[in-house]
């Protein structure tokens, strides 16, 4: 079985000597109409005057795959001005100025399900459930966007909103292949809230390896909110800092169907706020919480045939909460908290469509199962200390659809 | 010598590889259609490699081949590469679409069988770009070692070749069922 194993191994694997490189002396993107060609160069991480092996075109043509702005790219090469050097041709599919990415898979649980999976894990590749806008790419590097954004993803001890944001993004940021968007968003949920910045640096190390730093901040004021037959008034404030180094050879950017993803990095975060009673007897209390933790991932997708796809993941994130209040509040003391959360999911997919009808979008049917476990450690509550256990077991099924527009997914699924 | 030429049993009106026996290796000769399908010869044009990978499940034994095929723009030429079933490499460079065509049908050697008759899924994938380099090669082989002695699931090893060494998505895909009597 080993001399079997070795001889299909051979038969599989290329010769080394025949992967010779090409010397690309231009960058040539055709049929392009809304997507900006330096964009597209610059993304690719290829440059011209550089010669490259097919592996590094390959690695090219993925990282390219997984634009939310490109439907398909195909990769050819021509003559160039002499002997020995090539033209490199980027054949372009590309999606609309307005994009949607809507993942609506309701979950009925049989108990408290849903607070324990996080939504945006219900499958593995997406980290938010809905968002539309529309996106024009201005001068040769930059794209402006505006769009809404819904607010459900959660993540421990942090805060999330729906949210409408103008946005910008400069591509190949001093040269660097790097990029950065600045998201300026007015919160939805909030009434008087100013301008909540967010700043996201995207620094590819390689066709595949990319470091990920992000800043989010968070100002707003609620009046009259009402709890417990108690008015009152909240400030809150929120800043979270994040770093993520992600490898990532998948073939879409939202719902792949081939390739490995690999991430993981530190989160740290502060929230302030203040809570003004407007009946006596209570008093107002400030709080304020620190909070930082690490989180990491991997997932794995294979084409079994034409039309099928399975895949795999599993989960990590631990996190530690320090809290503190100017003097204790009417529901009580606020302790400090570890959260310890796992999960582990599979998943399988099929394609509605033909290979030939996929250059223009998709249609699968899939099928998920998840299991996850979040042990929450309470350390400051002399009343109510120690772990609280809970996991759960999750199952659905959706209908994912890509086209020019964007991405949906419309499902529905059972936790217990 | 022994030589058979063999026809699939189950024909279905398209165009079939055709095989034959010659000491105790069951060799297939592919059919010419495959390259004149237009997202082949879309890919062929490109002035990159073209893969052909070659996979046979005789029920639980696995086996198969694999083609390279790129088109030298400068030198106008076709640079093919076959590697058969036992590793053994053949290259060369033909001239022509005459010649490649020619060289295409050259009968690929696939499987070593003393068996009276053969019932056979033939499966043919056509990649973009060449194959992982060496050196993903080696690093999948390092990371997989275990899927080495997984012998129970010889269909994961080649499901697992073609899903991590060539991470391309095929352009298209051929299936063939046939049953051989070779005697």
């Amino acid at each position: 079985m080993i001399r079997k194993f070795i001889l299909l191994l051979l038969i599989a694997l290329p010769l080394s000597a025949q992967d010779e490189a090409f010397f690309i002396e231009r960058i040539e993107v055709r049929n392009h109409d809304r997507v900006s060609p330096d964009v597209v160069i610059a993304e690719s991480r290829l440059r011209e005057g550089r010669a490259y092996s097919e592996a590094e075109l390959r690695d090219a043509s993925t990282r390219l795959g997984r634009l939310p702005f490109l439907l398909s790219v195909d990769f050819a090469l021509e003559k160039g001005s002499e002997r020995g050097n090539y033209v490199l041709v980027l054949t372009l599919q590309e999606t609309r100025t307005f994009f949607f990415l809507a993942d609506l898979q309701p979950h009925f649980d049989g108990q408290d399900a849903e607070s324990v999976i996080p939504d945006d894990e219900s499958r593995g590749a997406t980290s938010e459930n809905l968002a539309l806008g529309f996106r024009w790419f201005v001068g040769r590097r930059g794209a402006l966007h505006i769009a809404f954004s819904g607010g459900d993803r959660r993540r421990e001890f942090a805060r999330e909103y729906a949210a409408f944001s103008v946005g910008y993004t400069q591509y190949d940021l001093f040269g660097t292949r790097a990029f950065a968007t600045l998201n300026l968003r007015k919160i939805v949920d909030f009434e008087d809230t100013g301008i909540s910045p967010q700043l996201v640096v995207g620094v590819p190390l390689s066709a595949n390896q990319t470091l990920t730093l992000q800043y989010d901040e968070l100002q707003a004021r609620r009046d009259g909110l009402f709890s417990i037959l108690r008015s009152y008034d909240e400030t809150y404030s929120q800043r979270l800092i994040s770093a993520r180094l992600s490898y990532n050879t998948t073939n879409e950017p939202f719902f792949p169907t081939r390739g490995v993803h690999l991430y993981g990095g530190p989160i740290a975060g502060w929230t302030d706020g203040e809570v003004d009673y407007r009946d006596e007897p209570y008093t107002p209390y400030a709080f304020h919480s620190r909070f930082y933790g690490i989180e990491g991932g991997a997932a794995r997708y294979f084409e079994l045939t034409d039309r099928d796809s399975v895949w795999g993941d599993v989960r990590g994130e631990w996190s530690s909460n320090e809290r503190s209040a100017s003097n204790v509040p009417p529901d009580g003391v606020i302790p400090d908290e570890n959260v310890v959360y796992g999960s582990v999911g599979i998943g399988y997919s099929h394609s509605l469509w033909s290979r030939e009808q996929r250059a223009n979008g998709d249609s699968r049917f899939e099928m998920t199962a998840r299991y996850a476990n979040r042990d929450r450690w309470i350390d400051s509550d002399p009343h109510d200390a120690g772990w609280r256990d809970n996991e759960v077991f999750q199952i659905g099924g959706a209908w994912v659809r890509r086209t020019s527009f964007g991405t949906l997914r419309l499902g529905v699924g059972y936790a217990w | 010598m022994l030589a058979l030429l063999l026809l699939a049993l189950s024909a279905r009106g398209q165009q079939r590889p055709s095989f034959t026996m010659n000491g105790g290796v069951l060799s297939a000769s592919l059919p010419a259609s495959v390259l004149q399908d237009a997202s082949v010869r879309k890919q062929l044009a490109s002035g990159l490699t073209t893969t052909f990978l070659l996979v046979v499940r005789e029920g639980k034994n696995l086996s198969g081949a694999r083609m390279e095929v790129r088109y030298d723009l400068w030198d106008e030429v076709w640079l093919v590469k076959r590697v058969e079933f036992d590793g053994k490499v053949d290259r060369q460079r033909v001239a022509s679409p005459e010649a490649l065509e020619k060289w295409w049908r050259t009968p690929a050697r696939l499987l070593l069988t003393n068996a009276d008759r053969v019932v056979l899924q033939v499966d043919l994938s056509v990649l973009p770009f060449s194959a992982a380099e060496e050196e993903d090669a080696r690093q999948w082989i390092t990371k997989s070692g275990g899927v080495g002695t997984a012998t129970g699931g010889g269909g994961g090893i080649v499901d697992a070749l073609i899903g991590t060494t060539i991470s391309a998505r095929p352009i298209t895909s051929f299936r063939w069922n046939v049953d051989l009597a070779l005697r």
